[in-house]
């Protein structure tokens, strides 16, 4: 909420410069997030047009006689707006700014007289933009006589400008300080100032001129109408104008910067109707009927639903309630009477309208926030007067009438929750600064809240009131005693992960939880599988963050993609995090979470065995039997003939096991997928369920041995087929204690030496004992048994 | 705490600190008495028991730790960024 400073001191005495101001209102909770200077000029007067004739030398250019109240002075002027002396609006649009050699603008520049095409101009005339007070460069500003303005004023002077603009940011739950009032009460509380503001009384329901239904009490508890006649649709005093534009309000008319005025001053959205386009000259208050049509101000046809509370004429709705107005009712240039709109709009309503048309207003942001329903006549009134005469008596209808509600509050509670001694009648003060009656006596009092701070409901709110007018930082320090708790086992297994990851040469990325569905969709999952059915957020912010992750891979893919658009081709990431999926039992309340060790390979391989060469499944095969050899696990890579996994190459992939567990599943990433990412290339990546490994306990240290080992070698053809983790299975089932080590030192395939479908292959067996040098004969046993089993079991030729 | 990029001053060579946006002020996380209402929905007795909480934004203190400038950074996975801090 912008926030002017000229304004809040209008509200409350105050020597205080903007900073300090600043400063106070961000440590009561009201943080300022920024201060901008607006209308920071010098030298610039007011001036009327008294002639004008064509430039002699350009046609874009007009020579005009201006008049500063004692003589005239001829000026250049570029805009093609130049009033007519004696045009038909006369004296009443004739004024102009003048900013006159020596006047400084807010760029910086000082003004000097200067040729332009051949003619002397002293200065110039100023466009909006040129004094900073909106964007608009297409003509000068004009504006009429009937104001505090005369030829020969000093504008900053007389507008008391510069003003300085405060930018706050207004959490939620602050509905009352989404307007000047709210704040400038606030800061008078602080201050122990007193606010300015005259005093109204809670509203009561009276009949007036205008013609009020409410069919929905529940949706429009409160509704007040005043004719107003006796107007004329022009541009606001340049004062009122530039009042709105340093607050980024548009002006637009006098009816709509009266309106707008309302919410600026007292946070309550007002609406003007006109009167004479509302069909039977009558408002209804009801829901709207399913289907039904409005054409909103912007030009906007919004279909209805019967959640939706509208506000209607006979005939039609003529404004979605507390929303927008619609265009049927708009005020014009030709509207001769208005109908003056103050009501109060139950909050859930206006939210849930405004969030499904997606149409957030300034009116739905402080209706679905909560407005003060006991303001509505008061802001009527002062309204009014604004845009013209009252036509009769202003008409309010309130059915639901809600009243201030009292709080008990106990000072020894604030002081023991505060942890500080507070005194209870420093506790009054405070909640009386802010509006709040306190009566009862000092071990509980009786707090009655007014109805512009909607969201005090507990004494919990009161004494967080007392806390922050009082100052968080005055509540002393003390250190808190508190109890270390060990690591849960979960984290440090994912540090472990992370560090051995980093240690491999990957790069860690985190991305997002929230995805798009069509990304998801992307990866081809089956139907069936609950990846392909992700979690849908309740509101979602946009529909490329509306599901949760049911693999990491997206953030991967979109993370590679983006690398590489960026001209970093050779990636190697991971991530460790949760994915989320459906959960398996029909009534179970949460999803199933399962942390996950997510990595993506693409480009050249970085290692120093083969540098340069494009990336292959086998060097992230390596990958992963470092990473869970690290973890204490030897991993197997089987690769199923009759099983697929849809984003994964159909052949070029294995599922990753660990014993009997399934662990996760390796392989290049599929072409179609890539595609879809527009990823360039190829690319290999693996997943492994993290909450499906445990990370072995430390290894327990073993004597050395003190006896000698003795190796045998063997030799032998088998099927090309055959994978040396078969074969290493089968010797695995003979438990020898005698044999400590198997391993691989050969296998070629080369045609000639080897029968065709064959390979040949020299393994070597390590034999020792504990105890005692072993005897050749107790090798060679030990050594056929292992012969023996491998005959058996698989088809051989021994060499 | 006070922006480490503009030392608190709100402006870096005349223009406006882009990391704390003009107020010299970063906030790295927030703090607060627990709501008696969540003591309820977990059965504490509010009269009983009062909570402090706090946190900080890891994102923040990593910003503080390293001078990085943009929060988004974070998140765009982009290795020439992810590789300063091995
Ligand atoms: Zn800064």
């Amino acid at each position: 909420m912008k926030i002017s400073l000229r304004w809040l001191r209008e509200l409350v005495d105050t020597d205080l410069d903007g900073a300090a101001i600043a400063k106070l209102l961000t440590m009561a909770g009201l943080e300022v997030e920024s201060r901008t200077v607006f209308g920071g000029f010098s030298g610039v007067i007011v001036a009327e047009v008294r002639g004008k004739k064509p430039h002699p030398n350009s046609n874009k250019l007009t020579l005009v006689d201006v008049w500063d109240g004692r003589e005239v002075t001829q000026v250049v002027c570029g805009a093609p707006n130049v009033p007519e002396p004696n045009g038909e609006r006369g004296a009443q649009a004739r004024l102009v700014l003048w900013a006159r050699p020596g006047a400084t603008l807010p760029n910086g520049m000082t003004l000097a007289p200067k040729e332009v095409r051949g003619v002397m101009s002293p200065g110039m005339l100023c466009a909006e933009d040129e004094l900073g007070f909106g964007e608009g460069h297409d003509g000068i500003l004009i504006f009429s006589g009937d104001e505090e303005l005369r030829p020969g004023d000093d504008v900053a002077s007389k507008l008391n400008l510069p003003d300085e603009i405060l930018e706050v940011n207004v959490t939620p739950n602050r509905a009352d300080c989404l307007g000047h009032v709210g704040i400038a009460r606030d800061l008078a509380a602080l201050l122990g100032k007193k606010l300015k503001v005259s005093p109204h009384p809670n509203d009561t329901a009276q009949t007036g001129a205008a013609k009020v239904v409410i069919e929905d009490a529940e949706g429009c508890p409160h509704y007040s109408a005043q004719i107003i006649e006796g107007m004329q649709v022009l541009p606001s005093p340049l004062m009122l104008r530039l009042r709105l534009q340093s607050l980024g309000v548009r002006p637009i008319s006098n009816v709509v910067d009266a309106t707008n005025l309302a919410w600026l001053e007292l946070g309550q959205p007002v609406h003007a109707f006109d009167y004479d386009k509302l069909a039977g000259q009558m408002i209804v208050v009801r829901r709207a009927k399913a289907g039904e049509t409005i054409e909103t101000l912007d030009k906007q046809t919004r279909v209805l639903t019967d959640e939706d509370l509208v506000i209607a004429d006979r005939d039609k709705p003529v404004a979605i309630a507390g929303v927008m107005g619609g265009a049927s009712s708009e005020v014009t240039a030709q509207t001769r009477r208005v109908l003056l709109e103050v009501a109060y709009f139950n909050p859930a309503r206006v939210r849930r309208t405004s969030a499904r048309l997606g149409l957030h207003t300034e009116a739905s942001h402080r209706f679905e926030r909560g407005c003060d329903p006991n303001i509505v006549a008061h802001v009527s009134d002062v309204t009014t007067p604004r845009i013209g005469r009252p036509a009769g008596m202003r008409t309010d209808v309130y059915p639901k009438k809600i009243s201030p509600r009292t709080i008990a509050l106990r000072p020894a509670r604030t002081e023991s929750l505060l942890g500080c001694e507070i005194p209870t009648a420093r506790q009054r003060e405070w909640l009386s600064r802010i509006g709040l009656t306190v009566s009862g006596s000092s071990d509980k009092l009786d707090v009655t809240v007014p109805t512009y701070r909607p969201d005090l409901e507990r004494e919990i709110d009161l004494i967080e009131e007392i806390a922050r007018l009082e100052g968080y930082e005055k509540i002393p320090v003390t250190v808190p005693r508190l109890q270390v708790v060990p690591e849960p086992m979960e984290s440090s297994t994912s540090e472990r992960v992370r560090d051995l990851c980093a240690g491999l040469g990957l790069d860690e990325i985190v991305t997002y939880g929230f995805v798009s569905p069509k990304q998801i969709a992307a990866l081809g999952f089956p139907n069936d599988t609950p990846e392909a059915r992700p979690i849908r957020i309740a509101n979602p912010i946009r529909e490329e963050q509306s599901v949760m992750r049911t693999t990491l891979m997206v953030g991967q893919l979109l993370t590679l993609e983006r690398n590489q658009k960026r001209g970093a081709s050779d990636v190697r990431i991971f991530e460790v995090g949760q994915r989320f999926l459906p959960s398996a039992q029909k009534d179970a309340v949460l999803p199933t979470e399962r942390r996950m060790l997510t990595a993506t390979l693409a480009g050249r391989n970085g290692g120093w065995l083969k540098p340069g060469a494009e990336l292959d499944f086998f060097d992230v095969k390596g990958l992963v039997e470092e990473l869970l050899d690290s973890l204490g696990h030897s991993a197997q890579f089987v690769q199923p003939q009759d099983e697929t996994v849809s984003w994964l190459h159909p052949r070029i992939f294995a599922r990753i096991e660990i014993g009997d567990l399934f662990v996760g599943v390796i392989g290049e990433v599929h072409s179609r997928v890539l595609k879809h990412f527009e990823i360039e290339g190829r690319a290999f990546a693996f997943e492994i369920d993290l909450d499906s490994i445990h990370v072995a306990p430390p290894a327990v240290s073993q004597d050395l041995p003190r006896f000698p080992a003795v190796t045998r070698d063997l030799s032998f053809f088998i099927d090309a087929e055959v994978s040396a983790q078969k074969i290493r299975q089968t010797f695995q089932t003979i438990v020898d204690p005698l044999c400590r080590e198997v391993r691989v030192i050969e296998d070629y395939r080369e045609a000639g030496k080897v029968p065709t479908g064959k390979k040949g292959m020299l393994w070597s067996f390590t034999y020792r004992a504990p105890d005692r040098t072993l005897t050749d004969a107790e090798v060679q046993a030990a050594h056929d048994k292992l012969v023996g089993k491998l005959k058996e079991t698989l088809v051989v030729e021994l060499r | 705490m006070s922006c480490v990029f503009c030392v608190g001053k709100g402006s870096v060579n005349g223009a406006l600190c882009r990391t704390c946006k003009g107020s010299g002020w970063i906030e790295i996380g927030g703090a607060g008495m627990v709501d008696p209402t969540v003591f309820g929905h977990v059965d504490y007795d509010s009269e009983r028991y009062t909570g402090f909480a706090f946190g900080m934004g890891i994102e923040r203190m990593a910003m503080l730790r390293y001078r990085v400038n943009d929060i988004k950074l974070f998140y765009e996975g982009d290795v020439r960024f992810v590789r300063q801090f091995r």
